[in-house]
């Protein structure tokens, strides 16, 4: 059982290591006494990345320096991948596409928008320190609406070009679904509601 | 099998059990967890007790006595005194008004 330390953060081992195997030691070994230790070690996981004022329940949580880089790492993972995946679908809209749609040019926007909006989030999530989030809160609460309108637009007109063809693109859905939640991350993120930090809009 | 609502169900929050049972006196984990056993017939897992407690010390409401032993002992601070006197007083209103409602005709 004393084994299942590993599964808690190096910090909390650390601190809390030595006299937790000591409890360990005094206790019989249950499914149960596992399971609790699993979700204490989630837990404490969660405790290096968010901090939680007693009493608050869900709400009022900030997040820790940690909790701050890995939303930002997520993020920009994210970014990253639909905005390859935009810049490409662009191209190979205008460029390669041979059919000579009236909507091409349409298509090929769509894209184009969350390519140029990802560089910028990019951009920001680079040069934009947590504490000035609140400085391009607007600015990124707009995109963020933007990209769920264009990820829920794009993800409907899959679905009813897929009703009628019977040829549904999954790629794009799966780039329309990675837009909206992109757009959503990069609004709460910037915004200051995700981690309830109440940031004023500038 | 069911068990029975008792008075203290709606008072089952660890941090709340583990000041109770500081608020006798310095104790380590295992004596945490029988006291707390005994009062609120709560067994709290060693991970929901050390949960609640490296919160509780996070929030400088107790502090840890130093000790040679490996089991390290535990005490309220000022502010987590204060911290449960406060949280008695809204619970007890609130029983109290619970009470009186259910009394009234």
């Amino acid at each position: 059982v004393t084994r299942l330390l590993a599964l808690y953060p190096r910090a909390w081992r650390e601190r809390y290591g030595t006299e937790f195997v000591a409890l360990l030691d005094e206790l019989e070994p249950t499914p149960a006494l596992i399971a609790d230790i699993a979700v204490g070690a989630i837990g404490a996981h969660f405790d290096e990345l968010v901090e939680r004022p007693a009493g608050r329940g869900l709400t009022g949580w900030t997040l820790t320096k940690r909790g701050d880089s890995m939303v930002r790492a997520l993020l920009a993972l994210l970014t990253v991948g639909t905005t390859a995946v935009a810049a490409f679908a662009t191209f190979h809209a205008l460029w390669l596409d041979t059919d000579a749609s009236p909507f091409r040019a349409l298509a090929a926007l769509s894209f184009a928008v969350p390519a140029v909006i990802g560089v910028f989030t990019l951009i920001a999530l680079v040069r934009v320190p947590p504490g000035s989030r609140h400085q391009v809160a607007r600015t990124a609460t707009a995109i963020g609406v933007l990209l769920i309108v264009i990820g829920i637009v794009g993800g409907l007109n899959v679905l009813v070009i897929g009703m009628r063809t019977g040829d549904y693109e999954g790629w794009v859905a799966t780039v329309d679904a990675a837009l909206v939640v992109q757009g959503a991350l990069t609004a709460l993120y910037f915004s200051g509601r995700l981690d309830g930090s109440e940031l004023t809009t500038s | 099998v069911r068990r029975e609502a008792k008075d203290t169900d709606g008072h089952r929050d660890p941090r709340l059990l583990l000041l109770v049972s500081l608020a006798s006196g310095p104790k380590h984990g295992y004596a945490m967890m029988e006291d707390v056993e005994g009062f609120a017939s709560v067994r709290l897992g060693p991970g929901t007790l050390y949960g609640a407690l490296s919160r509780l010390e996070r929030d400088g409401l107790v502090e840890p006595i130093e000790s040679a032993d490996r089991k390290r002992p535990y005490r309220l601070t000022d502010a987590g005194e204060r911290g449960l006197r406060a949280q008695l007083e809204g619970i007890s209103s609130i029983v109290q008004l619970g009470r009186r409602r259910l009394s009234a005709p």
